[in-house]
């Protein structure tokens, strides 16, 4: 059976990546088995949790996600994993700083993303959300803090402002798009 | 200064006076009507730019390039903010969560014209057209429950064909499309990424597109037949999620065993091969005459979709070493037969026919078979059976995050839906254009992209007298199509084959 040619000569998907990744999922796998299983057998504090959510957040920035991968969702999401990671470390190894170093790392991300949306809003303004979450997230933080935990500090207070400020931004910006926004965001057709 | 916009420059200052004026007017207009960043604004009016020097090296008066490219056949697409959005029909929301990195569910449609494509004008006409098909200027987001599709307002440009068919589209970027067009020599190729729409869908966008081309390329190629007029508003019934239509009043209680269609099925026997790295590995084209091939089916008391199943299943057998179990094939039925519909977007379901491999022996013991599966699993009844399921299922899952679904719908549709077919056979008919434009059409062709672990996916279109049957190979082992072949040839149909190289393994 003789084949004519119709399709022209392409250019090949590079391997390298696939293969780093292949490796690296093998290698990383490895290790989330390994670590627990030291830890229960050495005994002492849980340091396995640290080790399993850092490999996540290394897998994570070497295999970013398939649908919305943007400055603004990217900022956020590793936001998300670090301050994740933060309080991990802070419980396990009951430093006591992370009411203080969590905040500040949210207002500075907070500022960022801010930047981010304020310097390209055409483009930015379908990817809202991810600042939203976090706006939200910040407010809830500062109320919390306002009852009585954790307590509060003046990191709190920056990051609470801050978002206060961002949302009224965002809404005197957006208007009526902001509800659109969160329309498609939660629809369940 | 690039070289267009020099050649543009000095092109524009041979002019005659009168001319000139006439050219500044239409750039003046042409520029209000795109309203995109900075970037893509340049590009596209290079695009016109473009244009216009190919007709001016066409020995084209500029008034009648003017004419062609008029910027009325913008409309006001470029000049508005991206507003709509969609939710994803309920065939469509299996794709986004199920896809993975080098994975993705997309299919392929291509007209071959008589002559060369002209690159600067296909570019034009799909700057023109993608405003008539406003679900396809759409990109995909992450909803906290569903996926859903945003508009995406930019310059959509085409491409030569540098990439394995059917490849995976990135979509994850800020307003990336979820479709591409390439071109090679004679060949127009649309490759959708099935959120979008099904291949009825897709042959409308390809034949509307084709048809702006020839018009631009100075033909008389009138709309209908599945072409639409681009300057036309889009209704909202092209853009409509159909499979609500039965759920309420046509609930299937007295559909017989082999009707009642559901997503459970039992395992298929797959062929047997290495999985190849690239998807697809190749893919290999079987040019018939459609006469004969219709005649060879008749002849046989078939229709052609039966004949080729029963080839199928005869390759199918050639091309394992299980020796229980049955192989089973997905065909895909357009829903649109049975509640006739607008849609663009995804109206297709399926049926599995199935023949116990120790059963398959030749064409005249399969086909009565394979008449009394597709008569039944294909029926009104058993699709609307089957459409139910897909509503109630969508239904059920409609309050659970989208961060739960998605893993689970990956290990399903990797694990068990892939699983229960051996391969697939899509069949979307003879193809009718509009009046003016059969003398500047070759032919069509249909490429499915492969599914995670199927070895071959088939599919088939038919434009005049030339019938292309498509096989999406994801293994290098050639059995499949050597026995494919080998059964056309005997059937009396001569088949050309054509294809692409074997990308890898």
């Amino acid at each position: 059976m003789d084949i004519e040619y119709i399709y022209p000569q392409i250019k090949k998907r590079k391997r390298f990546w696939d293969r780093f990744r292949y490796v690296t999922r093998l290698c990383f796998i490895g290790a989330a088995y390994a670590a627990p299983i030291v830890n229960i057998s050495v005994g002492g504090r849980p340091w396995s949790l640290i080790v399993l959510w850092s490999l996540w957040l290394a897998w994570w920035l070497i295999s970013p996600p398939l649908v919305e991968y943007n400055r603004i969702s990217q900022t956020a999401r590793t936001l998300f994993n670090v301050c994740v990671l933060l309080i991990i470390i802070d419980t396990v190894y009951a430093f006591g700083w992370g009411s203080f170093v969590i905040p500040i790392v949210c207002f500075g991300t907070l500022v960022l993303i801010g930047v981010l949306f304020l310097s390209d809003l055409t483009k930015q303004r379908q990817n809202i959300m991810p600042m939203v979450w976090l706006i939200i997230a910040s407010i809830l933080g500062i109320i919390s803090s306002l009852i009585g935990w954790p307590k509060m500090n003046w990191p709190m207070i920056a990051l609470g402002s801050t978002a206060f400020a961002l949302l009224i931004v965002c809404v005197g910006i957006l208007r009526k798009d902001m509800l659109t926004e969160l329309k498609k965001r939660f629809h369940i057709k | 200064m690039k070289k267009t916009e020099s050649d543009f420059k000095n092109y524009a200052e041979a002019l005659p006076e009168k001319e000139k004026t006439l050219l500044a007017e239409y750039l003046s207009r042409l520029s209000q009507h795109i309203c995109l960043p900075k970037k893509q604004k340049r590009d596209m009016l290079e695009d016109f730019e473009k244009a216009l020097l190919y007709y001016r090296s066409a020995g084209l008066p500029l008034s009648e390039a003017l004419k062609r490219l008029d910027s009325l056949n913008l409309g006001g697409f470029y000049a508005r903010p991206p507003i709509l959005w969609c939710p994803l029909d309920d065939a469509a929301k299996i794709y986004p969560m199920s896809m993975k990195r080098h994975q993705m569910a997309v299919f392929r449609l291509s007209v071959y014209l008589k002559e060369d494509i002209v690159p600067e004008l296909l570019q034009i006409a799909l700057t023109f057209t993608i405003k008539r098909f406003p679900s396809f200027a759409m990109t995909v987001k992450n909803g906290f429950f569903w996926h859903y599709m945003d508009a995406a307002k930019r310059r959509y440009a085409v491409l030569p064909e540098t990439e394995i068919p059917c490849s995976p589209l990135k979509v994850y970027a800020s307003g990336s499309t979820a479709f591409r067009v390439v071109y090679f020599k004679n060949r127009i190729s649309a490759e959708f990424f099935h959120v979008l729409t099904d291949g009825t869908g897709g042959m409308v966008f390809l034949k509307t597109l084709a048809a702006e081309y020839l018009r631009l390329r100075g033909y008389e190629v009138e709309c209908g037949s599945g072409a639409l007029d681009i300057n036309e508003a889009p209704s909202a019934g092209e853009t409509a999620n159909e499979f609500i239509k039965t759920e309420k009043n046509e609930r299937t209680a007295e559909a017989g065993p082999e009707q009642k269609a559901g997503f459970r099925d039992e395992r298929a026997i797959p062929m047997s091969g290495k999985l190849a790295y690239h998807r697809p590995c190749q893919v290999i084209h079987f040019e018939l005459d459609s006469f004969a091939l219709k005649a060879a089916a008749k002849a046989k008391n078939a229709t052609v979709t039966e004949y080729m199943l029963a080839l199928m299943f005869i390759a199918g057998k050639f091309a394992t070493e299980e020796m229980k179990g049955k192989i089973q094939i997905q065909v895909p039925v357009n829903m649109r037969k049975y509640y006739p519909s607008d849609t663009l977007r995804n109206f297709t379901l399926y049926c599995n026919i199935k023949i116990p491999i120790v059963d398959i022996g030749n064409i005249d013991g399969l086909l009565p078979e394979i008449r009394r599966q597709m008569q039944a699993k294909a029926s009104r009844e058993s699709m609307s059976e089957m459409m139910n399921s897909a509503v109630r299922l969508v239904k059920t899952l409609r309050l659970v995050p989208l961060f739960i679904k998605r893993p689970v719908a990956q290990l399903i549709y990797g694990f068990l839906g892939d699983k229960v077919f051996s391969n697939t056979l899509s069949n979307l008919g003879q193809i009718s254009v509009p009046p003016g434009m059969e003398k500047y059409v070759e032919k069509f062709d249909f490429v499915l992209g492969t599914a995670v672990t199927n070895r071959a996916a088939c599919s088939m279109v038919t434009f005049g007298r030339i019938a292309v049957l498509a096989v999406s190979k994801l293994t290098p082992d050639p059995s499949f199509e050597e026995k494919m072949y080998m059964l056309l040839k005997e059937g009396g149909l001569d088949p050309q084959v054509k294809g692409s190289e074997l990308y890898g393994y």
